[in-house]
């Protein structure tokens, strides 16, 4: 079950409705895990055999490693936490990928493996709940977090449907207190919920699907298409998969504010960040903290030389690569990303305030400078997008190759500038329009959550609204409507 | 709680004025699912005992209903509509329509063997005859909940449209006039169609488990009623079926084996010209149905009159099926 469907709708009515209605706190925990299985049982009802196996496991380790203080027998249970999550992720998602890689290797030596690839399916948001589950056990581990006593509230931190498939990545810090209270309904949090959801939804069908169209058309056959159109194509794509997944991070968002539930922000227009570092500091946000957590600092993070911190940076950088698919091209992608940031991360003088710091800057109109820093940023993060979405390295290399060869011929720009038309350039316009909003409301977590927008006459609101809901909704692809491109992960 | 409640409320209702309004532009006096209409009057309709045929769009285009009722002495009724309303919708409505003494020949699709393979059609069916969704299954519902903003969008659009030129959108040859009295499909100006290499019948079929059961479940329903249920398969370009012998006799002896009720002909028997079709390999033109219905009375010979299996010299006569439209 996706958000942008009716079946969700209704769903989403009837365990609000029966939420809210429950007087006790843990029968609205149970509500959630239930609710949370059929969305995810949705896909397939197998999965929901394995999220629960995975969960069990944690909350049994959690119990055992809060159990003890013995730091040996802490450490073989976190060892062993680690061994049942990594293991099952790599399972499902990395068992053939490495089996071809060995295979490819032992090919190169001369000797000639015949491999039995196995037909395993990738269980939708396997990644998120993972991790998700990991986390606990080392925060467990680390004493940062009691371990969860009651299985219900901790079934419900694991896989709340908001967030269970494409995330955000909560902390058990964050989330799992959230289900240990008492929630009270909160009617500006609620409207603000729906608010945030709507304005994720718009976003999904009126950019994020029709710039797919772009984006699939010329990527599906690379090489029948010269370096200006893999230009556009590329540039399409960045802008495809920031609208694609911060909507879904809204709607997912705006869903938990309907239960009372806040959940961490996972974007803060990253497109308007004038480095590759202060990027990662507003894309992705909680698998970006996750690895800075979990990998980055435990390896040494900036307490030790320059040298390895420099290594430290492209392991993480390298194993987040990894997280999001058992490809050559995304380690590539995620080396690429560490090793633009590297000259920022070693040179203090190049560094950024961190603190307070406004997306683009704290002018209204961003200055040549902002400007021309955010243009070589989007330029380098664009580089990196051209090996997350070619479907294999070879055609990577080769779009990359023909981008720069390609571009010095006006015959291929022409040839481009024919290949699109109206709709396309309505698109543009579009794009123009969300992200000039954007700017001028990146104060805030989503566009309307601007306060100007609540002082507004209900119907002339409630107008906009339903001028922005119809557009997205005549807008509608319906070849794509209902995935998502981190659905994958 | 009770303010945000009745707030979102009355925006969804809003959205529901929106969506009526843009929906009362939506033109479909001639769609062709609206043949789905006067089938199902038919059959409410006409008294039994009857010869009904079911299916997708091949029964629809393939058989001519009065050819062999003049043969048959008892009402036909041509059920076949759309292979897309994914065959759930289409063995609910055949087991639905089914009254005493009737007899009851399934001819579907190659791909109803693959598996469950609803398409948005489901969805414009229930919108253009909401009384259609009394033959829903449940996973036709969910398929309706997945994939309703299409359906939302799709109807938004059409009304739009309907509003801004107050014209129906063109839909080729596919229209309700096509189809005659006796809802066959007939239509003279048709292109032809030309097999590829491309084109095969499905390469497996995994849901035959599962269509075996409901087809078995149909037969016990037809025997309750007192009716005989058969099996049959669809026209096809001798091309087609030549590339895709190997796995259309495994399917036809396994299903002559797993299915509780007989099977009239073999796949190869509904073989045609790439001339006898126009724009799909399951479509056929005036002239092929004309030859298709002739085969399907040369099978059936002996099964709905008996008296018939005396005189085989009047599956001959084309003459017969000339007249009809």
């Amino acid at each position: 079950m996706t958000f942008i469907t009716l079946t969700f709708a209704v769903f989403l009515m009837l365990v609000f409705a029966t939420y809210w209605s429950l007087p006790r706190q843990l029968a609205r925990n149970l509500l959630i895990v239930v609710a949370s299985y059929i969305f995810y049982g949705w896909w397939d009802w197998r999965f929901c055999l394995l999220m629960a196996g995975a969960s069990l496991v944690d909350f049994l380790l959690g119990l055992a490693i809060s159990s003890t203080t013995d730091l040996r027998y802490r450490r073989l249970l976190l060892v062993l936490s680690l061994s049942a999550n990594l293991g099952l992720l790599g399972f499902f998602k990395y068992f053939n990928f490495f089996a071809d890689s060995f295979a490819r290797l032992l090919n190169v030596i001369g000797w000639h493996a015949s491999w039995v690839e196995l037909r395993i399916i990738l269980p939708v948001g396997i990644s998120f709940y993972t991790f998700q589950t990991l986390s606990y056990t080392i925060d467990i581990y680390r004493g940062h977090l009691k371990a969860e006593r009651n299985p219900i509230n901790y079934l419900a931190f694991v896989s709340f449907f908001p967030q269970l498939v494409a995330g955000p990545i909560e902390r058990a810090t964050n989330l799992l207190p959230q289900f240990q209270t008492k929630r009270a309904f909160d009617y500006e949090e609620a409207a603000d919920g729906c608010r945030q959801f709507l304005w994720g939804f718009c976003k999904k069908l009126i950019l994020a699907d029709r710039l797919g169209l772009i984006v699939d058309h010329v990527y599906a056959d690379s090489s029948a298409h010269h370096g200006p159109t893999l230009i556009i194509a590329t540039i399409a794509f960045a802008f495809q998969i920031y609208c694609d997944f911060s909507a879904y991070s809204d709607m997912a968002i705006g869903t938990a504010k309907l239960f009372g539930i806040r959940l961490m922000q996972n974007f803060a227009h990253p497109y308007f960040s004038r480095s590759v570092a202060e990027f990662w500091r507003r894309w992705h946000i909680s698998l970006s903290t996750w690895f800075r957590d979990y990998v980055y600092i435990p390896l040494g993070g900036n307490r030790v030389s320059r040298s390895a911190q420099a290594t430290n940076i492209l392991i993480t950088f390298g194993l987040s690569g990894l997280w999001h698919g058992a490809s050559w091209n995304f380690l590539i992608w995620g080396l690429l990303n560490g090793l633009f940031i590297l000259p920022q991360t070693l040179l203090p003088r190049l560094n950024t305030k961190r603190s307070k710091e406004f997306a683009g800057g704290e002018s209204s109109f961003p200055t040549p400078k902002s400007i021309a820093s955010m243009f070589v940023t989007f330029l380098l993060i664009s580089i990196t997008w051209v090996f997350f979405r070619a479907p294999t390295l070879d055609s990577s290399i080769d779009i990359l190759t023909r981008m720069v060869t390609e571009s010095f011929n006006g015959t291929y720009w022409h040839e481009m500038a024919t290949l699109y038309s109206g709709d396309q350039l309505r698109l543009l316009w579009l794009l123009v329009g969300f992200f000039t909003i954007e700017w001028f409301t990146r104060l805030y977590p989503h566009p309307f959550a601007n306060p100007l927008l609540a002082r507004l006459w209900l119907p002339v609101r409630w107008a906009a609204f339903t001028a922005i809901f119809w557009t997205a909704i005549l807008m509608t692809n319906q070849e794509r409507t209902g995935s998502f491109i981190y659905f994958q992960f | 709680m009770k303010r945000f409640v009745l707030k979102v409320s009355a925006f969804l209702s809003l959205q529901l004025l929106v969506l009526i309004a843009l929906w009362s532009g939506w033109r479909n006096e001639s769609h062709y699912l609206r043949g789905g209409i006067l089938k199902e009057s038919l059959t409410t309709d006409t008294p039994g005992p009857r010869v009904l045929f079911v299916g997708g769009s091949n029964v629809a285009f393939g058989i001519r209903s009065e050819f062999l009722e003049s043969v048959f002495h008892r009402p036909v009724i041509n059920l076949g509509l759309h292979a897309g309303l994914a065959k759930d919708f289409i063995l609910n409505q055949a087991a639905s329509a089914v009254k005493e003494g009737d007899i009851v020949v399934v001819v579907l699709e190659y791909e109803h063997y693959y598996g469950y393979l609803p398409s948005l059609d489901l969805l414009t069916m229930a919108c253009i005859d909401p009384s259609e969704l009394k033959h829903y299954s449940l996973r036709d519902w969910a398929y309706l909940g997945d994939q309703g903003l299409c359906l939302l969008s799709a109807l938004a659009n059409a009304g739009l449209n309907g509003w801004s030129t107050g014209a129906e959108p063109s839909s080729g040859t596919m229209k309700l006039d096509a189809f005659n009295s006796r809802a066959d499909f007939v239509h003279d100006e048709m292109s032809k169609f030309h097999s590829t290499g491309n084109d095969y019948p499905p390469l497996s079929f995994p849901g035959l488990g599962e269509i075996i059961n409901e087809l078995n479940e149909l037969n016990e329903r037809c025997v309750s009623k007192a009716a005989t249920l058969y099996l049959g398969y669809p026209p096809m370009p001798n091309e087609v079926i030549a590339r895709g012998e190997e796995r259309l006799v495994w399917l036809d002896q396994t299903l002559r084996e797993r299915l509780r009720f007989d099977v009239l002909w073999h796949p190869a028997d509904m073989a045609q010209d790439d001339s006898a079709f126009f724009d799909s390999r399951y479509h056929l033109t005036k002239t092929g149905a004309e030859e298709n219905s002739r085969r399907v009375l040369h099978a059936m010979s002996g099964k709905v009159n008996p008296k018939e299996a005396e005189h085989p010299s009047r599956l001959a006569r084309g003459s017969d099926a000339s007249s009809v439209r």
